[in-house]
């Protein structure tokens, strides 16, 4: 009996250390269990491809993100950039006649003296000459230059327009503008502030004020509203360039 | 006392064994738990399917993005071509202009103090020069724009050109094709047998390479686009 007294606490210890390492053992044996084991080896390769693929993906998107945003800031400067280029493009032609123009201004008409050559002719057939009672290309170009010493911002003869580089001459009894024939009456206009291109042009040496006097059928109006054509040539440059500064 | 101790020792020693085999047990679970490939088939197989869809989805936004960015790129390539346009045009207006210095083969013509040379004169010449096709002109290296006004000054008696006197020897330079130049200005009957009229002989001489400075650029206070 007095054996009995630590039998079974002890058998009870060893019952239950038996249970447990059958239970080690047998979590031990499982988890190296073969085709199981193999099985979720496969399946853990997998997995890794997959994070691994998911991380390439991740920097990928990060990086397009990223200059994603670089472009569009990109364009949003360009944009204004883009802006600015139209707005002085856009000033330029108008300084260089390529669009219709409108402001305050003076409109000239000038004719041949026909009156004058017709009593001249009846009058004094001798000293009759055709060419003093025609308007030519010398009048228009001094009346134009005369306008420009007025101001005048924008001209057109017989709506062509006045450009640097518009040469105003004649070929036989013909004027040209632009290379244009024009036929009379001619029509200036001029655009800028009437009273002042009304002064130059009344001058009392003027071309019109000579026109005048010499007895041709002109006309000087000063108005609020002109409106001037656009050139329709082109400015083409082959021996010109542009010098660096 | 004897009895106590001749079942302690034993005693002791199963508790030891037990303490450890619990630990040994304990870390088993453990590595079983951060091992994935001890974790059940169905788990992994169910997490296999899950980055799948993800992997899935960030191809898409990828995709997605890239488009996008290719648009973008092709918005930033057809502003770069518009802005480039739109630089020539400008760049070619402000030549007719005079308002960009210029440089190329063309002309010189001089006038010298003796010569009675009225403003007409300088008028008739620089018409004459655009005529024949000049591309650029200046006097005295005052540009010749749309709005050069050539006058003569009553109050100072000077030759004027935009407010400025025109000093002795007067120079005309033109840029363009100098045969087409010269033989404008030496045409019979044409500008300089009308100034020989009056004495004037300017002096032509053909230069390779002439430089024009540009003009300044003009306030205009009346000029507008119309609306149309």
């Amino acid at each position: 009996m007095k054996l009995n007294k630590w039998q079974l606490p002890l058998t009870l210890v060893f019952f239950i250390s038996g249970i447990l390492l059958v239970s080690v053992l047998n979590s031990l044996a499982a988890s190296y269990h073969t085709r199981w084991h193999q099985k979720n080896q496969n399946l853990v390769a997998l997995i890794q491809t997959q994070e691994k693929i998911i991380g390439r993906l991740e920097e990928d998107i990060e990086k397009t993100r990223t200059s994603l945003a670089r472009s569009q800031e990109v364009l949003a400067a360009g944009k204004e950039e883009l802006q600015n280029l139209q707005e002085k493009l856009s000033e330029l032609k108008v300084q260089a006649g390529l669009v219709e123009a409108i402001g305050p201004g003076i409109v000239i008409t000038l004719d041949d003296n026909r009156k004058g050559a017709e009593a001249t002719q009846a009058k004094n057939p001798g000293q009759f000459q055709a060419g003093d009672f025609l308007i030519h290309d010398k009048h228009i170009l001094y009346i134009v230059n005369e306008l420009r010493v007025g101001g005048a911002e924008a001209i057109s003869v017989n709506d062509q327009r006045i450009v640097t580089s518009s040469d105003i001459r004649c070929v036989g009894p013909m004027i040209l503008v632009n290379t244009t024939r024009l036929a009379p009456p001619y029509t200036i206009k001029a655009i800028g502030n009437p009273d002042r291109l009304g002064s130059v042009l009344e001058m009392q040496d003027s071309e019109y004020n000579i026109l005048k006097m010499a007895g041709f059928p002109v006309n000087l109006e000063k108005k609020s509203k002109v409106v001037i054509p656009p050139y329709k040539g082109s400015y083409q440059f082959t021996s010109a360039q542009p010098k660096e500064e | 006392m004897d009895n106590a101790k001749k079942w302690q020792i034993p005693i002791f020693i199963t508790f030891l064994l037990l303490g450890i085999l619990l630990s040994v047990q304990f870390r088993t679970q453990q590595n079983f738990l951060g091992d994935l490939s001890l974790q059940k088939s169905d788990d992994l197989v169910l997490m296999l399917k899950k980055l799948h869809d993800k992997r899935g989805e960030l191809e898409k936004g990828l995709r997605e993005l890239e488009q996008q960015q290719r648009s973008l790129q092709a918005d930033v390539n057809a502003r770069e071509t518009l802005a480039e346009s739109l630089k020539n045009e400008s760049e070619q207006l402000k030549m007719a202009l005079g308002l960009t210095p210029v440089r190329g083969p063309g002309i010189t013509i001089t006038i010298t103090t003796e010569s009675p040379m009225v403003y007409l004169d300088l008028v008739d010449i620089i018409n004459e020069l655009w005529a024949s096709q000049a591309e650029a002109i200046a006097i005295n290296d005052q540009r010749i724009t749309p709005w050069t006004s050539i006058y003569w000054n009553k109050t100072n008696l000077t030759l004027t050109i935009n407010g400025k006197e025109i000093l002795y020897p007067c120079t005309i330079k033109a840029i363009g094709n100098q045969d087409k130049l010269e033989s404008g200005l030496r045409l019979l009957g044409g500008i300089l047998d009308d100034l020989a009229i009056y004495k004037v002989y300017p002096v032509i001489k053909r230069v390779e390479e002439i430089e024009l400075p540009a003009a300044p650029p003009p306030t205009l206070n009346y000029l507008q686009k119309s609306a149309s």
